[in-house]
């Protein structure tokens, strides 16, 4: 928080779907897929939205990506807005972020070969063509810990593991400031995102990168984020540098996301202790109450993300 | 959820496999190289592997529901003194759903979308109990209401698609268990669902299973679920069983390499706060290089079994 000006800001952001309607007659209803979402990116930090599926954060992602255009907010990079009057088009988009997309086999064309997928970026925005932009596809299969002839082969040939590093691949040809990794370890296996990590860890560190990681696996999340923001029926429940979300997690919602987890070390250490909670101002009521499913439909209860501590906001109920 | 050790001494197996080998077609390459373990009554076994390593094709034997152009080359399934794989398709299928009853990993197609829920659960009780359909609806929403499943009268008459995934896994649950099965295979069965409905899930099988005494089968590649639920732990590499533990035994002192790397391949929660932000270990540099290349295909290269926990049957 001691950037004036932090690399990317989520303000305000919301996105509502109009629910399909019976007839006309009925009444329009919105779905609050997002709702007042504000989150920031620092420069060289993995921000990771974690919640179940249907909480809006693939939706949230897709808005930073232009993928998605928002009913109101703003996302803002380096001050400027991505959004609106004036915003850059999507090919000064394409250099400021780019995404890897949850599975491996789906999101790549298997009827082109891999160099020509990725040389077709460079001379697309008109960065290198011929035997440089050859050069630059080498280096970077290198750099994600593939073979420069790899280039030739086409995606069927590839595992997996070896699909994702092409997919991190084709998000950094462009050198973009940040990456939006969307379930990037969930269609695979544990001993190939064990590698994964470590590259994406790696990289991060090397090329100066900033993540927004969607991911519903704590034990990752919390292996790799700087800071954590939890999400519930589209709004921001709990948000914090990873310390402060995991070893005091304060929102009921982040308690019981936390407590699900399968543990291994259940077994040997009869149960694991859940941290205890932050405390919170007196007579504050959590919002939303997770004992009752919210209806996403109903306009939610006024609340604030409240500071509970140093780097630490977790959504309160507004006193009446 | 963890029900501690067995303290019965050593029980005859309900079902016991050996050297069960499985192929693709008659001179295709293996997929299983003599696979052999035991299910005692009312344990939870769990098999753990990564995708290819053959523990879902180990679960598909044992139901009979292997398809072409799989099929078992040679060994044993020995199910209450019979050769499972000796039986005929209607034997086999008399038996399926009955007393060996298993949960799919994806729930949406494993139901019959056109049928509806009560219906779907009161077929088990018409096919494998005789009774007429009216006593087996009544039956269906009993069962709905044991999984927990809210207003089971009202679900009953729901279909498949107007169900969430949490909902319709517990439908698939109340389907096993319809006929009290004495075994449940489960092919990852929370492995498409939220980690809060896992939960959830995963309690209900616990709870069910052991309030009637049934052994599970639990199949998955999810070291913190093995962990949770199972009593012993056998480990798959390749269409290998390469090693077999009590749980406890198993993740406090891990035999096999591979064993080893893949529990330390995950990261845990809470470990960071200790360790700080580490690379995590990757399997290559645990198992020999070699030993295990990505680029090869690695469904059938053979590989030493270099250790097996002490007791289980070789």
């Amino acid at each position: 928080m001691t950037d004036p000006t932090p690399l990317l800001e989520i303000r305000d952001l919301s996105v509502h779907f109009a629910r399909p309607r019976p007839t006309i007659f009925h009444p329009v209803q919105t779905l609050r897929a997002v709702d007042h979402v504000s989150l920031t990116l620092n420069e060289g930090e993995c921000l990771s939205i974690v919640g179940e599926s249907g909480c809006g954060k693939s939706t949230t992602a897709l808005a930073v990506m232009g993928l998605q255009e928002p009913t109101s907010g703003t996302v803002l990079y380096r001050g400027k807005p991505l959004n609106g009057p004036g915003a850059p088009g999507r090919k000064d988009r394409a250099r400021i972020a780019q995404m890897v997309f949850q599975d491996p086999f789906a999101s790549l064309n298997p009827r082109i070969s891999i160099g020509r997928m990725l040389t077709s970026q460079l001379s697309l925005h008109g960065l290198a063509s011929g035997s440089e932009a050859r050069d630059r596809v080498a280096e970077m299969l290198t750099r994600v810990g593939l073979s420069p002839d790899h280039a030739r082969r086409f995606p069927h040939e590839f595992s997996g593991g070896q699909r994702q590093r092409i997919g991190i691949a084709r998000a950094l040809m462009l050198d973009p400031r940040i990456l939006v990794l969307d379930e990037p370890l969930s269609a695979l296996d544990v001993s190939i995102q064990a590698q994964i990590i470590n590259l994406l860890m790696e990289l991060q560190e090397r090329l100066k990168l900033s993540y927004i990681m969607i991911s519903h696996d704590l034990s990752v999340v919390e292996h790799v984020s700087d800071r954590v923001a939890v999400m519930y029926y589209g709004r921001v429940v709990e948000e914090g540098g990873w310390k402060q979300v995991f070893t005091t997690p304060t929102h009921p919602y982040t308690r019981r996301l936390i407590d699900s987890v399968p543990d291994m070390d259940a077994v040997l250490a009869d149960r694991r202790e859940l941290p205890s909670p932050a405390p919170v101002p007196d007579g504050a009521r959590f919002s939303p109450d997770i004992s009752t499913r919210p209806d996403p439909r109903a306009v939610p209860e006024p609340s604030n993300l409240v500071a509970i501590g140093p780097d630490h906001r977790v959504r309160l109920a507004e006193a009446p | 959820m963890n029900h501690g050790q067995r303290h019965d001494a050593n029980p005859d197996p309900i079902l016991s496999v050996r050297d069960l080998r499985v192929q693709i077609g008659r001179k295709g390459p293996q997929i299983l190289h003599g696979v052999s373990l035991d299910i005692l009554p009312g344990e939870t076994y769990g098999l753990v592997g990564e995708s290819g390593s053959g523990k879902s094709v180990t679960g598909l034997s044992i139901m009979g529901l292997l398809k072409r152009p799989l099929n078992v080359s040679t060994g044993t399934i020995h199910y209450q003194d019979q050769n499972l794989l000796k039986l005929g398709p209607r034997a086999r299928r008399r038996l399926r759903g009955d007393l060996i009853a298993m949960i799919f990993q994806e729930p949406m197609t494993a139901l019959n979308p056109v049928a509806s829920i009560g219906t779907q659960i009161a077929e088990m009780f018409v096919i494998h109990r005789g009774m007429d359909w009216t006593t087996a609806r009544q039956r269906a929403v009993e069962a709905l209401d044991s999984v927990q499943v809210p207003s089971p009268e009202e679900r009953a008459r729901a279909y498949p698609h107007q169900l969430s995934g949490g909902m319709r896994q517990r439908v698939m649950i109340a389907i096993a268990l319809a006929c009290r099965p004495d075994l449940l295979i489960a092919d990852e069965p929370t492995t498409a669902l939220d980690v809060t409905v896992q939960a959830g899930v995963l309690k209900l099988i616990d709870e069910l299973c052991r309030a009637e005494g049934t052994a599970v089968l639990l199949v998955s590649h999810d070291l913190g679920v093995i962990a949770n639920m199972c009593q012993r732990v056998g480990v798959m590499d390749r269409g290998r069983l390469i090693e077999e533990q009590d749980t406890a035994a198993l993740f406090a002192n891990p035999l096999h390499p591979y064993t080893r790397g893949l529990l330390a391949a995950r990261p845990r929660l809470g470990s960071r706060v200790e360790g700080g932000r580490k690379r995590l270990t990757e399997l290559d540099e645990i198992v020999p290089q070699g030993a295990r290349g990505h680029d090869s295909p690695t469904l059938v290269t053979p590989r030493e079994v270099r250790a097996r926990a002490t007791g289980a049957p070789a």
